[in-house]
C-alpha cells in the first residue's frame, strides 16, 4: 500500500494552546513531531501502524495523543508515553467498523505534548472505505449442523451461502482480516441485532426447515433471514429463547391474521382464546380489551393474559371485573404434562373472561388436564393475594364432577375431583367462575362438553384447503395442468414427503413441485403416516376415472405398491395404482425396484418378483394382459410375454436400486396396446 | 422555580433576534431584564429548555459540518417516508384562562399573546380548544340555550366578554389559529337520565342526551359555529362531547359510542352539511382506556364500523388521564384513514405539576413526542393560564390544575410549567402542514425525538433527553449534516 499525507492543518512546532498565559508569555519547550507513515487510505476495521519521531530540545516530552474522528465524533484513541526525545514512536490506531457508515475522509489528530504541556498538533483527512472480502464464513453454532459455511460474495457488501438447513440455524460471521493493516472480524448478535466484534449466535430462522439462503450485508449488517411473527402486521418481539411477545387491544370477536409463524399447522391452539378459521386466521373469544399474547415458539402455541390499562397483568377487582388466574397442579397449556402450572405463580393460566365477569377455563382429559386428580384454584392476580377460597367467596358451586375445597377435608379453595370421579381422556372440560356478583358471590360450573376432535392438520394444495376425515389421509379435487407449480402448504416436514414421481417434477426438497400428466381433473391425496403424496385421476364428475370416459388406466397385482413395497397393492380393486398419463395414450408406472421388506418411499416395485396386469376402470373390467400387449424395447428380456400376469422372466437381470419405467401404450388404439419395460441403473 | 416577571417574559428573545416589546421603562422589573448579547444566526436554529431553567427556550444556532458525514451516533431523515401532517399545537382558552388574561394590563397581555401565538416573533401555537357552553374551568356554569327550545340559543356574557375577545388578540398575532370546540354537556332540558326510562335529568352533571332531541343539538352546534363565525372567528374541528364517559365532572353529560354514534349519524353530520359547514368532527374526546368500561373498548373504531357515522367524522381525539399512549396507534392502524388529535391532558399538585425537573422529561414524552410519534396530527394541552390559587375554578371541577402558565394575583408575573415549554418546543419549529416524516440510525436510552418537514421545507428535529447526560449525535437530511450536544435533562428544538 502506498501512503502519502494528506494534512490539512500542520501547526509544526509553533502552536501554543492552553498554556499561554494572559501575559502572552510563550509557554516552554518546544515539541517537534515527524510522522513517518504515510496516511493516504484505510479501511474499516483496520489497525492503523503510525510512526512518529517525537522531539523537544527544551523540555521533557510527556505522551503523543492520537485521535480519529468519524465526522465531530472521537470513535478511537491511543496514547502514548514519551519519554526520550528524538525517538521513533510506534503505536496502532484501530479504525472502528461502524453499520451504515459510508466511505467517507475521518480527521486523524496527533497531538505531542511535553510535561510543562506545550503542545503540537497535526491534523489528516484519512479517506476510510469498506473492505471488499472475497467471502465470509458463516460459524455454525447449532450442534446438529457443525462446522462452517463458506459466504460467497454476490455483490458488493453482500454475501449468502444456500445449503439444507433447520428451521432455525444460529451462528457468527467471520470476516477475515483484508489487507496489510487489517483485522479478523466477528460479526454476532447483540440486543436484537448484529454487531461487529460479538461472536453470539445471529439466531436466522426461516419459514421452514429445507434449503434456504443465509445472508449478511457488510454495509447495513442486515442478515436474513429472520422470521416476523406478527398478529395483524403487528411484529411480536423477542424476549428470551423461543419466546416473543405482543401487547394488542382485541375485541371480542375480532379477525387475526397470524403471520411468520414456522409450522403454523402444527401450533396448538387455545380453545378459550381462540378459534381457527379454514383461511388460517383466528377469532378472538374473550371480551375485548388489552392482552398479551406470548408466542411459544418451542411448544408451538399462544400463552394470553389480560393486561390492565397500564399494560400490566391485570388483577381481580371486588366488583368482579379484571382477571381471574389459575394456579395449582394437574392442569397446563397446551400439555398438563409438559408445562404443568404448577404453583409456580409466573406460570398462571389467565382463564378467558368469555362475558362481563364470566371466567372460563377450556382443558382435555389427558391432554391439557390430569384424569385421575386435580388440585388448582383461582387467584386475583398472577401471583400471590387475593384467591377465592370455598368458605368464603362460592355461594353457589354445580358440578357433578369438580368439587371446591371449603377447607374441611380439602384445601380451602382448591379444586378436586369428587369422589369416585376420573375424567375422561380426550373429554372437554369447561370451569366457570360467574363473578358477576362480586368476589364474594362466586358462582362455579364444571361440566363436559363433548370429545375433542382430532387436531387436524391445516393443509392446503394452491390455497385450497385439503379435506381430512381421519388426520391420516388430506385429500383434495381439483383441476391440474401439466407444468403447472403446485404449492403445498401447512405440512411442516413436507420436505421429507414422497411425490409420487409419475405425476410430479420435485426440487429444493420438494419447495418446488410441478405437475408432470396431462391436464384433466384429479384427485391428489396427503398420506401423514407414510409420508406420501399420490394422485388418482378422476372422472368430470369426481368419481373415479375410467378409461373411457378420462383416459384411466390402473394396475392391480403384487410387486407393485405406493409409496413402498409395505404396501404392496394385490388384487383389491378398491386400492388400484392410477397411472400418470405423461403423454396422450400413454400410461406410466415409474420409480425404484427395492426388496418386499425394508424398502423406502419410492420403491414402487420389487426387484425380485412381480404378478400385476393392466385395468381400464378401477374395477375387474377391461383388462391388459402381458399376453395381449405388444412388448416393445427389450421388455422381454425382463417380462414374460407369454403370460397373461405381467411377471419377471426368469434369470431377469433387474437389480435392487434399479430405477424403472413402465409404460402402456395405447396410442395405436385403446386395443392395440404396446408395453414397455426399461431399466436405468 | 423561577418566576419569572412580565418584564421579564417581555425581555426574553424569543427566536434569537426578537426586540422586545412593549415593556415599560418606568416598570421596575425590566431593571432585571438580562442584556441581550446578539447572537450570529447560523444554518441551524436551536431551541433549548432544561429541566432546570438554566436554558429556558434559550435559542442557539449551529453551523452546518463541512466534514464527511461518518458519525455512528447519526439520527438520519427521511422525507420520503411520511407519516401525518400536522395540524398544530396549543392550549385551551377556558373562561378562567380569558378571565385571567383580561386582569393583565392591555399591554402586557398583547405581550403574552405575541410571545405565546405569533408564527413570526413568538412560539407560534397553532391549534386551541375553547368550550361550548361551560367547561370545569367557566366562570359559572351555563349554555347557550337554558331557556327550552332551540330557538332560545345565544351567546352569554363569558363568550361576549371573555372569549371572543381574547380569541380575537390571538388571532390579531396569528390569523391561521385553528380552533377545537367541545361541549361539557347539552342544554339541561335536553338531557334524560337513562336511555331507558328517559326521566327528564335537569342536572349540570351526568345524565344522558334525550333522542328526541338530537335535531335540537345538533342545530346547537350549527349556531355555535355560526355565532362565532359572526365574530370573525372560523371553528376548525368540534368533538360533541368532553370526556362522554365521565359522569363525574362539574359539567358532563354520559354519551357513549352507541350515542354518538346516532347523534353524528342521523343529526349532527346531516345538520352540518346542510348548513354548508366544514368543520371537522372528532370523536370520542377521552382517555385511552375508555375509562375501563369493558363495553366502550375502542369507542372511535365502533362508530368507525358504521360507515354512515363514519362519513361525518374526521377522526378521534384522545385524552391520557387514563391509559397508555399506545391506544393511539392501536387505533389508527384499526382505521388508518382516520386522523388522531390529543385534545387535553393536565397539570396538578397531583402529578408534581409545578416541578419542571420531574415534568418536563415526562411530558415531552408522554404528551409532546408520545402523541405526535402515534399519529397525533395535533396536540393541545387543558388550561392556557391560571392563577396562583389554580383558578378561577367552579365547584366540582377541578381544584389542582394548574395552568400552562400560572399568574400571580399581581396579574404580571407568570410561571411557565410544563406543558408550555413542551408545546412552544413544537409549535416553534413545526408549523402547520408540516409533515412527520422518517428517521432511522441513532437512538439511546432516555432519547426521544421526532422529526418533520414544513411546507416551506425547512426540517425540524424535537428531541428530549431524559437522561443526566449529555448526548452527542449528528442530524442528517441526506443534504446538510449537523452536530449537538444535546444537554441532560432538556429539551430541543432544531430547525434548518
Amino acid at each position: 500500500m502506498t501512503f502519502k499525507y494528506l494534512p490539512i492543518i500542520s501547526l509544526g512546532a509553533a502552536m501554543v494552546l492552553a498554556s499561554c498565559s494572559d501575559d502572552d508569555i510563550k509557554a516552554p519547550g518546544n515539541p517537534i513531531m515527524d510522522v513517518k507513515t504515510t496516511l493516504s487510505s484505510a479501511c474499516f476495521g483496520d489497525s492503523l501502524r503510525i510512526t512518529i519521531n517525537a522531539s523537544d530540545a527544551e523540555v521533557p516530552l510527556s505522551t503523543i495523543h492520537a485521535d480519529l474522528y468519524f465526522g465531530e465524533e472521537i470513535v478511537s484513541s491511543e496514547v502514548v508515553r514519551t519519554k526520550v526525545s528524538g525517538q521513533d514512536y510506534e503505536f496502532a490506531l484501530y479504525v472502528p467498523y461502524y453499520a451504515n457508515i459510508p466511505d467517507g475522509r475521518a480527521t486523524l489528530r496527533l497531538q505531542l505534548q511535553n510535561i510543562n504541556f506545550t503542545i503540537t498538533e497535526q491534523e489528516y483527512l484519512v479517506p476510510i472505505s469498506h473492505p471488499d472480502y472475497d467471502y465470509l464464513a458463516f460459524v455454525s453454532a447449532d450442534s446438529d449442523n457443525p462446522g462452517e459455511y463458506t459466504m460467497q460474495r454476490k455483490q458488493q457488501y453482500v454475501y449468502e451461502f444456500t445449503d439444507k438447513l433447520p428451521q432455525k440455524m444460529k451462528g457468527y460471521i467471520v470476516a477475515p482480516a483484508y489487507g496489510e493493516n487489517g483485522n479478523e472480524l466477528t460479526f454476532g448478535y447483540q440486543s436484537n441485532s448484529i454487531i461487529v466484534g460479538a461472536e453470539n449466535p445471529i439466531p436466522f430462522s426461516n419459514s421452514k426447515a429445507g434449503r434456504y439462503t443465509i445472508s449478511f450485508n457488510t454495509f447495513s449488517f442486515v442478515g436474513s433471514p429472520f422470521v416476523t411473527l406478527s398478529f395483524d402486521g403487528e411484529e411480536f418481539v423477542a424476549t428470551e429463547g423461543d419466546l416473543a411477545q405482543l401487547d394488542l387491544t382485541l375485541s371480542q370477536g375480532e379477525i387475526i391474521t397470524p403471520a411468520g409463524f414456522p409450522n403454523f399447522s402444527d401450533w396448538w391452539i387455545d380453545p378459550d382464546y381462540f378459534t381457527l378459521n379454514d383461511d388460517e386466521t383466528l377469532t378472538f373469544l374473550p371480551v375485548g380489551g388489552k392482552y398479551r399474547i406470548i408466542a411459544d415458539q418451542s411448544k408451538l402455541y399462544f400463552r394470553v393474559y389480560a393486561l390492565n390499562s397500564t399494560g400490566e397483568a391485570a388483577t381481580l377487582a371486588d366488583d368482579g371485573s379484571g382477571a381471574l388466574w389459575v394456579i395449582g397442579e394437574n392442569v397446563g397449556k397446551p400439555s398438563s404434562s409438559t408445562n404443568a402450572v404448577g404453583w409456580t405463580t409466573e406460570n398462571a393460566l389467565c382463564m378467558a373472561q368469555v362475558s362481563d365477569k364470566v371466567y372460563q377455563l377450556t382443558v382435555t382429559g389427558g391432554k391439557t388436564i390430569d384424569c385421575d386428580q386435580i388440585n388448582f384454584k383461582f387467584f386475583g392476580q398472577m401471583g400471590w393475594g387475593v384467591e377465592l377460597k370455598g368458605s368464603e367467596n362460592f355461594t353457589e358451586i354445580n358440578s357433578s364432577i369438580v368439587g371446591v375445597g371449603d377447607g374441611n377435608g380439602h384445601d380451602d379453595g382448591n379444586l378436586y375431583l369428587l369422589d369416585g370421579v376420573t375424567l375422561s381422556a380426550n373429554t372437554i372440560y369447561r370451569f366457570v367462575v360467574d363473578l358477576t356478583g362480586g368476589i364474594n358471590a362466586a358462582k362455579f360450573s364444571a361440566y363436559a362438553d363433548g370429545e375433542e376432535q382430532f387436531t387436524e392438520k391445516r393443509a392446503y394444495l394452491n390455497g385450497q384447503k385439503m379435506t381430512t376425515y381421519d388426520n391420516a389421509l388430506y385429500t383434495i379435487s381439483t383441476n391440474l395442468s401439466q407444468g403447472e407449480a403446485i404449492e403445498l402448504t401447512g405440512i411442516s416436514d413436507l420436505s421429507e414427503y414422497f411425490f409420487d414421481y409419475d405425476y410430479f417434477v420435485c426440487a429444493d426438497d420438494n419447495d418446488t413441485v410441478t405437475f408432470r400428466p396431462l391436464d384433466g381433473y384429479y384427485r391428489i391425496t396427503l398420506n401423514v403416516t407414510q409420508k406420501a403424496v399420490s394422485v388418482a385421476r378422476l372422472n368430470p364428475d369426481g368419481s373415479d376415472a375410467d378409461y373411457a370416459t378420462s383416459h384411466a388406466i390402473y394396475m392391480l397385482g403384487w410387486g407393485v405398491g405406493f409409496p413402498n413395497q409395505s404396501y404392496q397393492n394385490g388384487w383389491s380393486t378398491d386400492t388400484a395404482l392410477c397411472l400418470a398419463e405423461v403423454e396422450p395414450n400413454v400410461f406410466q408406472y415409474s420409480d425404484y425396484a427395492g426388496p418386499e421388506s425394508g424398502s423406502n418411499n419410492g420403491d414402487k416395485l420389487r426387484y425380485d418378483y412381480v404378478q400385476f396386469k393392466f385395468y381400464q376402470d378401477k374395477s375387474w373390467g377391461h383388462e391388459y394382459a402381458a399376453n395381449a400387449c405388444e412388448f416393445i424395447g427389450d421388455a422381454a428380456n425382463y417380462i414374460n410375454p407369454d403370460n397373461g400376469d405381467f411377471t419377471y422372466v426368469d434369470g431377469h437381470d433387474v437389480q435392487e436400486g434399479d430405477f424403472i419405467t413402465i409404460r402402456l401404450d395405447l396410442t395405436a388404439g385403446e386395443d392395440s396396446p404396446k408395453f414397455s419395460f426399461s431399466v436405468t441403473r | 422555580m423561577t418566576n419569572l416577571p412580565i418584564g421579564a417574559v417581555c425581555a426574553i428573545s424569543l427566536l434569537g433576534a426578537m426586540t422586545m416589546c412593549s415593556c415599560s421603562d418606568s416598570d421596575p422589573k425590566t431593571t432585571d431584564t438580562p442584556v441581550q448579547t446578539p447572537i450570529e444566526v447560523k444554518d441551524v436554529k436551536v431551541i433549548t429548555t432544561t429541566s432546570s431553567r438554566s436554558k429556558d427556550l434559550a435559542v442557539s444556532y449551529l453551523d452546518f459540518s463541512e466534514k464527511d458525514n461518518m458519525s455512528p451516533s447519526t439520527i438520519r431523515l427521511d422525507a420520503t417516508e411520511q407519516y401525518q401532517t400536522m395540524d398544530g399545537f396549543g392550549v385551551a382558552i377556558t373562561g378562567s384562562t380569558c378571565y385571567n388574561l383580561m386582569q393583565m394590563s392591555p399591554e402586557d397581555r398583547k405581550a403574552f399573546i405575541e410571545l405565546t401565538f405569533s408564527p413570526s416573533s413568538g412560539y407560534g401555537f397553532s391549534y386551541v380548544r375553547v368550550a361550548i357552553g361551560c367547561s370545569d374551568f367557566s366562570l359559572s356554569e351555563y349554555t347557550c340555550c337554558d331557556t327550552e327550545g332551540i330557538d332560545n340559543f345565544a351567546l352569554t356574557d363569558e363568550e361576549n366578554i371573555y372569549v371572543i375577545p381574547i380569541l380575537k388578540e390571538i388571532l390579531a398575532v396569528n390569523p391561521e389559529l385553528k380552533i377545537m370546540g367541545t361541549p361539557w354537556t347539552a342544554p339541561r332540558w335536553m338531557k334524560v337520565d337513562n336511555l331507558t326510562n328517559l326521566y327528564p335529568y335537569y342536572s349540570w352533571t351526568s345524565g344522558q342526551l334525550n333522542p328526541k332531541y338530537y335535531e335540537d343539538y345538533a342545530q346547537y352546534f350549527v349556531k355555535w359555529i355560526e355565532a362565532f363565525n359572526r365574530n370573525g372567528i372560523s371553528i376548525y374541528s368540534i368533538t360533541p362531547q368532553n370526556e362522554p364517559l365521565n359522569r363525574g365532572n362539574s359539567a358532563s353529560m354520559y354519551m357513549p359510542w352507541e350515542q354518538e354514534r346516532d347523534f353524528v349519524k342521523t343529526a349532527l353530520g346531516p345538520a352540518f352539511q346542510k348548513a354548508g359547514i366544514s368543520t371537522k368532527i372528532y370523536a370520542f374526546d377521552h382517555n385511552y382506556n375508555y375509562d375501563d368500561i369493558a363495553d366502550q373498548k375502542n369507542y372511535p373504531v365502533n362508530i368507525y364500523e358504521d360507515a354512515e357515522a363514519a362519513q361525518y367524522l374526521a377522526g378521534a381525539a384522545f385524552h391520557n388521564y387514563g391509559g397508555d399512549k399506545n391506544e393511539l396507534t392501536a387505533v389508527h392502524n384499526a382505521a388508518p384513514g382516520m386522523d388522531l388529535v390529543f385534545s387535553e391532558t393536565s397539570i396538578g399538585t397531583w402529578n408534581n405539576g409545578q416541578d419542571l425537573s420531574k415534568r418536563l422529561s415526562e411530558d415531552m414524552q408522554e404528551v409532546a413526542l408520545g402523541t405526535v410519534n402515534q399519529w397525533c396530527k395535533g396536540v393541545i394541552v387543558w388550561n392556557l393560564m391560571l392563577d396562583e390559587e389554580r383558578g378561577p375554578n367552579r365547584p366540582g371541577g377541578c381544584t389542582t390544575c394548574f395552568g400552562a402558565v400560572d399568574i400571580n394575583h399581581d396579574y404580571t408575573t407568570i410561571t411557565r410549567n410544563s406543558h408550555y415549554y413542551i408545546i412552544a418546543h413544537l409549535s416553534s419549529v413545526v408549523k402547520p402542514g408540516a409533515v412527520r416524516i422518517g428517521t432511522s440510525g441513532f437512538t439511546a436510552t432516555g432519547l426521544t425525538y421526532s422529526a418533520f418537514q414544513n411546507t416551506d421545507g425547512t426540517y425540524a428535529l424535537v428531541a428530549n433527553n431524559s437522561t443526566s447526560e449529555t448526548i452527542k449525535f449528528t442530524v442528517d437530511d441526506g443534504t446538510h449534516h449537523f452536530y449537538y450536544s444535546m444537554p441532560a435533562n432538556s429539551a430541543v428544538s432544531l430547525m434548518w
